[in-house]
């Protein structure tokens, strides 16, 4: 496990009390707090260097520029990707956006299917609902089980039968937790592919907080991430494109403007060669692109690899004790697949109470000063799928404890005397 | 707050609601949903002759304590009372209703859910 304690203190809002009670933040998976070293690094840029960046010569402009790139260099880096590879966007969803916009509109013709699942956030699944409504192509949903685990046969026979352009799946599911096999999505991908390509786009919103992301070994086209929830600022995220697509224009900009252009003139505009700028239209947010890049540096101190075994002792932690407590039901997977193997879960552990309404369970928590999300938390397809009005969801960052969810099972009891059930 | 919203008439009251389930020979039929959520409810309005009050109201619906026990006050409440009074109820009436002195925004959410519900019922009358 991580130093919790030594890492609370680094997080100035974990010192808070909440309703006279110590706070307990277990709602990760929403948004992570920020250590001060990055709410530092954004309180430096607008002390010390805020102007404009690109083509600004005086120097403030420079200095700008310059944190700019170096903070585009480093986030890359942490994900394992080329700095053009990436596209600075505000969040996950705006990521995924752009793929529709960029990618999907000129690609995808009348008839062609997209791929996604029963277990998507809405950012994955909404988007792609109205790419069809735009090119007339046709979207297939991929089923899960009952453990929530994604149907690779289904998916398998998707890829049998119709002629699919693009898969898009969510790498980790924020409602029940559940890891994607993106090594084995991408088996069936290649196994399936004919004279076109067949394009895979992972939703990594809930993965890149957990777990060691490489772009390149990940294998996928496209990958989606938010900053906020990796402890970055909110208002800032990316989305990676393997060069190959950007070079060949296959992925072309869906934002216009200035900074992206090479050259403008009255009948037509060429954009900018350059692959780092010609997804930059209008001024970034520099300031927050730098706290990004400080919540990078900030993980990979601490190193993936340890976050992930530790959100996977938490997970484990979390399941044993709440599985103790008969009113409550966990969704999601429990067990995993074989024995011997690891349990392809991470980072939330969300669940049902057979008495209490999940609102309720997350407002007396509160009262407890623990903070949990209560709802279908944007995956309303897999809520109903499975009949769940809505569940309670605990999630986990670096900072958190096993006693954080001794504090939970505590706070679990207080409900217990309210509704006496 | 949360002592407040708990309290056992309240508790007692989404567990035995009041006029729950459909009412044969509505004369509307609306339902609303919180979409945050995704809890909802559905009300059955009887108009009475002159098409003035409401005669009588059941309903049904999923959600929360506060959601449900809301809704059952309310259903009791707006028993014959007219239109206009009904579009006049607000956030501090149901306050009022529950006993409550203060409430967060998302969970007023939950507290209004039924009286939009009863509301855009007679709207769309």
């Amino acid at each position: 496990m991580l130093g919790s304690q030594m890492l609370k203190s680094q997080f100035p809002i974990l010192s808070r009390y909440i309703n006279d009670k110590p706070l307990v933040y277990l709602d990760n998976a929403a948004t992570s707090q920020k250590p001060q070293g990055v709410i530092t690094a954004i309180s430096n840029y607008y002390t010390g260097h805020n102007a404009n960046v690109h083509r600004g010569v005086h120097r403030l402009s420079d200095e700008s520029t310059a944190v700019f790139e170096e903070s585009r260099n480093t986030i890359a880096k942490f994900f394992g990707a080329d700095s053009q590879e990436l596209i600075i966007t505000r969040n996950a969803t705006e990521a995924i956006n752009g793929v529709a916009y960029g990618w999907a509109d000129h690609i995808l013709k009348e008839g062609d299917v997209i791929v996604t699942s029963l277990m998507e956030h809405h950012a994955n699944f909404v988007v792609w609902q109205e790419v069809c409504k735009r090119t007339g192509a046709k979207l297939e949903l991929v089923g899960v089980d009952e453990n929530g685990r994604l149907r690779l046969d289904e998916l398998r026979q998707k890829l049998e039968i119709f002629p699919i352009k693009l898969v898009a799946l969510v790498h980790v599911s924020n409602a029940t937790g559940t890891v994607n096999s993106v090594k084995k999505i991408l088996q069936l991908i290649k196994q399936h592919q004919k004279d076109t390509p067949i394009r895979l786009l992972i939703d990594g919103a809930q993965s890149a907080p957990h777990m060691p992301i490489n772009f390149h070994q990940l294998g996928a086209d496209f990958y989606a991430f938010s900053g906020h929830k990796m402890l970055g600022p909110m208002g800032v995220g990316g989305l990676l494109v393997r060069k190959e697509l950007l070079e060949s224009g296959e992925m072309s900009p869906w934002l216009f403007g200035g900074g992206m252009i090479f050259s403008v003139l009255p009948a037509q505009t060429e954009f900018n060669p350059d692959l780092a700028e010609r997804f930059v239209a209008g001024t970034p947010d520099v300031a927050s692109v730098v706290g990004l890049a400080a919540a990078c540096e900030y993980l990979y101190q601490l190193d993936m690899r340890k976050i992930e075994q530790h959100d996977r002792e938490l997970v484990l932690y979390a399941l044993e004790k709440l599985q103790q407590i008969p009113e409550i039901k966990i969704i999601g997977p429990v067990k995993s697949l074989q024995t011997g193997q690891q349990l392809d879960r991470l980072g939330s552990v969300a669940f049902l109470h057979q008495a209490v309404h999940a609102h309720d369970v997350a407002q007396i928590l509160d009262s407890e000063g623990i903070a949990v999300r209560s709802g279908h938390h944007c995956t309303m397809p897999l809520h109903n799928y499975f009949g769940w009005q809505a569940t309670t969801r605990v999630s986990f960052q670096v900072y958190t404890s096993k006693n954080d969810i001794d504090s939970l099972v505590r706070g679990l009891e207080k409900i217990k005397q309210v509704f006496k059930s | 707050m949360t002592d407040d919203l708990y309290r056992e008439t309240i508790i007692t009251e989404a567990r035995h609601p009041q006029n729950y389930g459909p009412l044969e020979g509505a004369d509307i039929t609306q339902s609303q949903v919180n979409p945050s959520c995704g809890d909802s409810i559905e009300v059955y309005v009887k108009l009475d002759k002159e098409g003035q009050k409401i005669a009588d109201l059941g309903w049904e619906g999923k959600g929360c304590v506060v959601s449900m026990a809301s809704m059952s006050f309310l259903s009791a409440k707006v028993k014959g009372m007219s239109f206009v009074k009904i579009n006049q109820l607000t956030t501090d009436d149901l306050k009022q209703m529950l006993g409550v002195e203060e409430i967060t925004l998302s969970r007023e959410k939950c507290m209004m859910m039924g009286l939009m519900a009863i509301q855009k019922a007679l709207r769309d009358k």
